[in-house]
Order: C-alpha cells, then sequence, then structure tokens
C-alpha cells in the first residue's frame, strides 16, 4: 500500500476528495519548489532614451534554473513593481525587459524609457528545482 | 477550524506563530503550495506558434521558459523587443507558445493544478 500525505483545504473530506484543487497539499505531486532565491542593487546609466543594460547577481547554482523575477524602483511618485512584459504597457520611466538566467548569474534586462539617471533598481528572482 | 502544515527553518521554533519567511513550508487554506500538474519540452520555429494541451477545464498557473543554445534560459512573456522575444498566453484547454526569436528554440513548460487566474 502506498503511504502518502495530503492535507485538505478548510471545509473538505481528505479521505475522500479527489480533485487536486482540494488539497493544500498532496505528496502524491510534485510542490514546485523554489531552490534559491536573492536580491541585487544595480542601475542603468541614462544613456539616452533607449538605452537598455542588465543587472546581474550570482545564483550560486550548479545548473541553469528556471527564474522568476520583480524589479522595484522608487521615485517621488512612488513604488513601482515590475514584471517583464511588453514595452507598450508600461508607462513608468523604466521597462524590465527581461529575465533570464546562465550558468552562473540571474540577469535583468532592463531599457531606459526617459534619459533619466541615478535609478536604483531593487530586484528580486527566485530559482526553481528544475535544470533546463 | 483551518488545518496547516508548517516546517519551519533551522533554529525556528515551529510551535510559534511566526512570519512566513520563518518556515521551508507553510500551507493553509490561504497560503496553497502549487501542485504541479505537467511539464514538458516543445520545439517551435522562428515566428511560430507552439501548442501544449493540458484540458483542465480552466486557466491553470503556467510557467514558460525559452532556451537560448545550451547556456541560456528565459522566462518567456517579457518585452517583444528584448533579447530573447517568446510570449505564451493560457487557456482553458491549452497554452499558446509564440517564438519571435531567430531560430528554432526550446521551451521548457510547467503547468500546475492551481489556477492562474479567476474570470
Amino acid at each position: 500500500m502506498t503511504q502518502v500525505i495530503k492535507v485538505s483545504k478548510a471545509g473538505i473530506n481528505v479521505g475522500t476528495a479527489t480533485d487536486p484543487n482540494s488539497f493544500i497539499f498532496d505528496s502524491t505531486l510534485n510542490t514546485f519548489k523554489i531552490v534559491a532565491t536573492g536580491t541585487v542593487l544595480g542601475t542603468i546609466s541614462a544613456g539616452g532614451l533607449g538605452n537598455t543594460g542588465t543587472v546581474s547577481t550570482a545564483h550560486g547554482l550548479s545548473f541553469i534554473p528556471p527564474v522568476v523575477g520583480f524589479i522595484r524602483t522608487t521615485s517621488s511618485a512612488g513604488t513601482t513593481i515590475l514584471h517583464p512584459t511588453a514595452e507598450e504597457q508600461i508607462s513608468a520611466d523604466h521597462i524590465f525587459r527581461s529575465i533570464w538566467a546562465d550558468g552562473t548569474n540571474v540577469n535583468f534586462e532592463i531599457r531606459v524609457a526617459s534619459d533619466i539617471s541615478g535609478t536604483v533598481f531593487n530586484c528580486r528572482y527566485y530559482a526553481f528545482e528544475v535544470p533546463l | 477550524m483551518g488545518y496547516t502544515m508548517r516546517v519551519s527553518l533551522p533554529s525556528i521554533d515551529a510551535l510559534t506563530n511566526g512570519t512566513i519567511d520563518q518556515y521551508s513550508v507553510y500551507a493553509d487554506s490561504d497560503n496553497i503550495l502549487i501542485k504541479e500538474f505537467s511539464r514538458g519540452t516543445i520545439n517551435i520555429a522562428n515566428l511560430a506558434l507552439g501548442t501544449v494541451n493540458h484540458n483542465l477545464g480552466y486557466i491553470p498557473l503556467t510557467f514558460v521558459f525559452a532556451k537560448n543554445g545550451g547556456s541560456q534560459a528565459f522566462l518567456a512573456g517579457g518585452d517583444a523587443n528584448s533579447s530573447f522575444p517568446a510570449t505564451y498566453t493560457v487557456g482553458t484547454g491549452n497554452v499558446v507558445i509564440t517564438n519571435n526569436f531567430s531560430g528554432t528554440k526550446t521551451f521548457n513548460y510547467f503547468i500546475f493544478y492551481d489556477q492562474g487566474t479567476t474570470l
């Protein structure tokens, strides 16, 4: 007999439920695991409208991990949290173009949408378990 | 009474009601551990679409990563003008991936039982 650990959501019978979404945890299903996370501060020189730069930080893993990430910028207008998305959907001064990983680093690609300098980017990444 | 499962990080007392970042596992009805439904790879030619069927009947949480050779992996969905443009849309029956890279690329996808959004 296979032994499992299951924790159901409130109001659901853990012994009879079959829908995977009825459970908080089910040991028969892989839980996608975060194996590393980190933050890095970076700046991109203004360099004129359209200048693009990269902020990088080492992930410390022995493989190329799948990563997701977010960037926070703070200005007089407040705090903006960015996610990589299409250029035309962002009205802030900076565009978070992409996030990618190689065997050593996590890289945040940032484009300057207006000719400003001195902005500090607070970048955070989450690296997951599966080598790519 | 709601159920919870918690495993604390080293040197943290698991019985003490700490903050979520003090646990390696912190699960209850409000903090669901995401459960993997399927994973795989698909090769898509330049400027072409690739479809992965899931048939869950709702929009699941999905991650897609684009491989560039053997040394780089990008989270798809970024700016179309970025160094590695690839996008994906998730429907109630499938995931459609668009390759705007130059050349055929390999995409890794991860689809979860947990809902990506509700309509």
